[in-house]
C-alpha cells in the first residue's frame, strides 16, 4: 500500500509539474533565421507574437477571412475584436479610407467552434455608400471612404484591434514580421470596384 | 526426572519467549493499523486533492489552448523610417513625389478665374519658403471637368458635395505606387462654402481660399494633418481667417522627403 501511495505521489507531481509548464510556456513556431529575433523579445511580446503567427488569411472573390485558433481564448477574456481595412495607394486629405469591421466577442462565445473572422466582399460595397452597417453579428464602418470617389481596390489588413482586459493593436508592420512576404493584402473585384 | 526438570524449565522459558513476541508482534502490528489509519485518513485524501486539481488545471489548459499575456505595449515591430508628418505606406514608407518635382497642377475649367492668383501665390509660397520648386500650376480649360486616376494632377471646384461631408472644406487625393505618388487631385467643395481672396474685406462666414489651397497642397505633396497651432496642416481653418504660409515645423516635415 505505501509503495503504490509513494508511486502515486512521484507521478503526481511529475504530472502537475508537466501541466505547470506546458501551459506556462509560450508555443514556438519560429523558423530559425529568427531565432535570434525571437529570442530578444520580451516575455509579452513573444506571446503576442506567438499569437500573430497563429494568423491565416484568406481572401477570394466573395470573402477575406482571418482565421486563428486562439480566437476563443481571446474572447476569454475580451469584449470585442476589430479589424481594419486599409486601402493600399491611396490617400484623402493625408489618411487611408479604411474599413472597420467590428466583432462582439459574446457572440463569439456562443460558438465554441468558431475560430474565423469572416467580412464579405460584397459588404465593402454596401459600406462605401451607407459608411456605416449593422450585420447579424457584427457591424461594419468605414472612415474617408467617399461615396463619391472610386472604392479603392487594393486593400490590407492593416489593424487587429482588441478591446477589453488586454486593450492591443496588431499592426500591419507586426503582421508583416511574423508572417515574412506573407502580406494579408487583397483585391477587391473590379466589378465591385465602381 | 532432572532432565526432564531441565527440560520442563527451557519449555517454559521458551513458551515465556514465544509469548514476548507475540505480544511484540501484537504491538507492532496495532502501531501499523494506526500508521494505516493516518494514511487513510489524510495523506491519500491530499494526494487525490492535488491530483484532481491537476487535472482539473490540465483541462482548463487545454481548453485555453494558450495562455494571453501580453499588452498593447508589447510592440514587436515597427516601421523603420520616421514618419515626419508624411502619410506613410502599409511598410510605413513616407509617400511623397521624391525627386518628381516640381508637380504639375492644372486649374481646370470649374475654378472661377479670380482664384487664379491665390493658387499660384499659395503654390509659391511652398516654393519658397522651401526653397525649391516643388509646385507648379497653370489654367488649362480644355482639361476635363472631373478629377480621374489619370496621372495628371487638377484643382477643381465642385458644385455639389457628399452631404456626409458637408463640413469639409476640400479634400486632396492622392495615389501612389510603391512609396512615389502618380496622381494628386485637389477638390474643393463649393457647394458648402464661399470664399474669399487676401485683401477683401467682405470676409464674414467665407473661407480664405489661399489658405484652403495652401493645405490641401500641403497634402499633395505627402503631408498629413497635424495639431501644431502654427502649421498649415492644421485639421481646420476657421471663417474669415487665414493661414497663408507654411509653418517652420511644415517645412521641417518637408526636409525629410525633399
Amino acid at each position: 500500500m505505501k509503495k503504490w501511495l509513494v508511486l502515486f505521489l512521484m507521478a503526481d507531481i511529475v504530472f502537475l509539474g508537466l501541466v505547470l509548464k506546458l501551459s506556462t510556456t509560450p508555443q514556438r513556431h519560429v523558423a530559425s533565421q529568427d531565432e535570434a529575433f525571437y529570442s530578444e523579445l520580451t516575455e509579452g511580446q513573444k506571446n503576442k507574437f506567438d499569437f500573430v503567427k497563429s494568423f491565416e488569411f484568406l481572401a477570394n472573390a466573395e470573402t477575406i477571412t482571418l482565421k486563428t485558433d486562439r480566437l476563443q481564448s481571446l474572447c476569454q477574456s475580451n469584449s470585442r475584436i476589430e479589424l481594419k481595412f486599409e486601402a493600399i495607394e491611396v490617400a484623402y486629405a493625408g489618411v487611408h479610407p479604411s474599413v472597420s469591421h467590428i466583432y462582439s466577442c459574446e457572440l463569439i462565445r456562443q460558438d465554441l467552434s468558431r475560430s474565423e473572422l469572416t467580412t464579405s466582399v460584397q459588404n465593402f460595397l454596401e459600406v462605401h455608400q451607407t459608411h456605416a452597417l449593422k450585420l447579424v453579428d457584427s457591424q461594419m464602418t468605414s472612415f474617408k471612404l467617399y461615396a463619391d470617389e472610386e472604392l479603392p481596390t487594393q486593400w490590407i489588413l492593416a489593424e487587429v484591434i482588441v478591446t477589453g482586459e488586454m486593450n492591443f493593436k496588431v499592426s500591419s508592420i507586426e503582421m508583416n514580421k511574423a508572417h515574412a512576404d506573407d502580406r494579408f493584402e487583397f483585391t477587391l473585384p473590379a466589378t465591385f470596384a465602381k | 526426572m532432572l532432565l526432564s526438570k531441565e527440560a520442563a524449565s527451557a519449555g517454559v522459558q521458551l513458551k515465556n519467549k514465544l509469548a514476548c513476541l507475540k505480544t511484540r508482534l501484537v504491538k507492532k502490528h496495532s502501531l501499523n493499523q494506526n500508521k494505516d489509519v493516518i494514511t487513510h485518513k489524510f495523506v491519500r485524501p491530499i494526494f487525490i486533492l492535488s491530483f484532481l486539481l491537476s487535472v482539473q488545471f490540465f483541462i482548463e489548459g487545454c481548453s485555453k489552448g494558450f495562455i494571453l499575456k501580453f499588452g498593447d505595449q508589447d510592440i514587436f515591430a515597427f516601421g523603420s523610417v520616421d514618419a515626419c508628418n508624411f502619410v506613410q505606406n502599409s511598410q510605413g514608407v513616407r509617400i511623397s513625389w521624391k525627386s518628381s518635382v516640381p508637380a504639375h497642377f492644372i486649374i481646370t475649367s470649374t475654378v472661377p478665374r479670380k482664384y487664379d492668383q491665390s493658387i499660384i501665390n499659395a503654390a509659391d509660397t511652398w516654393n519658397t519658403r522651401k526653397r525649391m520648386n516643388l509646385i507648379e500650376v497653370h489654367r488649362d480649360d480644355n482639361y476635363p471637368a472631373s478629377a480621374a486616376n489619370d496621372g495628371t494632377n487638377g484643382i477643381y471646384f465642385l458644385s455639389t458635395w457628399d452631404s456626409s461631408e458637408s463640413r469639409e472644406q476640400g479634400r486632396t487625393a492622392i495615389k501612389w505606387d510603391t512609396s512615389k505618388i502618380r496622381d494628386a487631385d485637389i477638390k474643393i467643395n463649393a457647394q458648402n462654402f464661399d470664399f474669399f481672396i487676401e485683401g477683401d474685406t467682405d470676409r464674414a462666414g467665407k473661407v480664405s481660399i489661399q489658405s484652403l489651397i495652401l493645405h490641401e497642397m500641403g497634402h499633395a505633396l505627402g503631408l498629413k494633418h497635424i495639431s501644431d497651432e502654427a502649421s498649415s496642416m492644421q485639421p481646420s481653418l476657421a471663417s474669415s481667417t487665414s493661414r497663408t504660409a507654411p509653418s517652420e515645423v511644415d517645412i521641417n516635415s518637408l526636409n525629410c522627403e525633399y
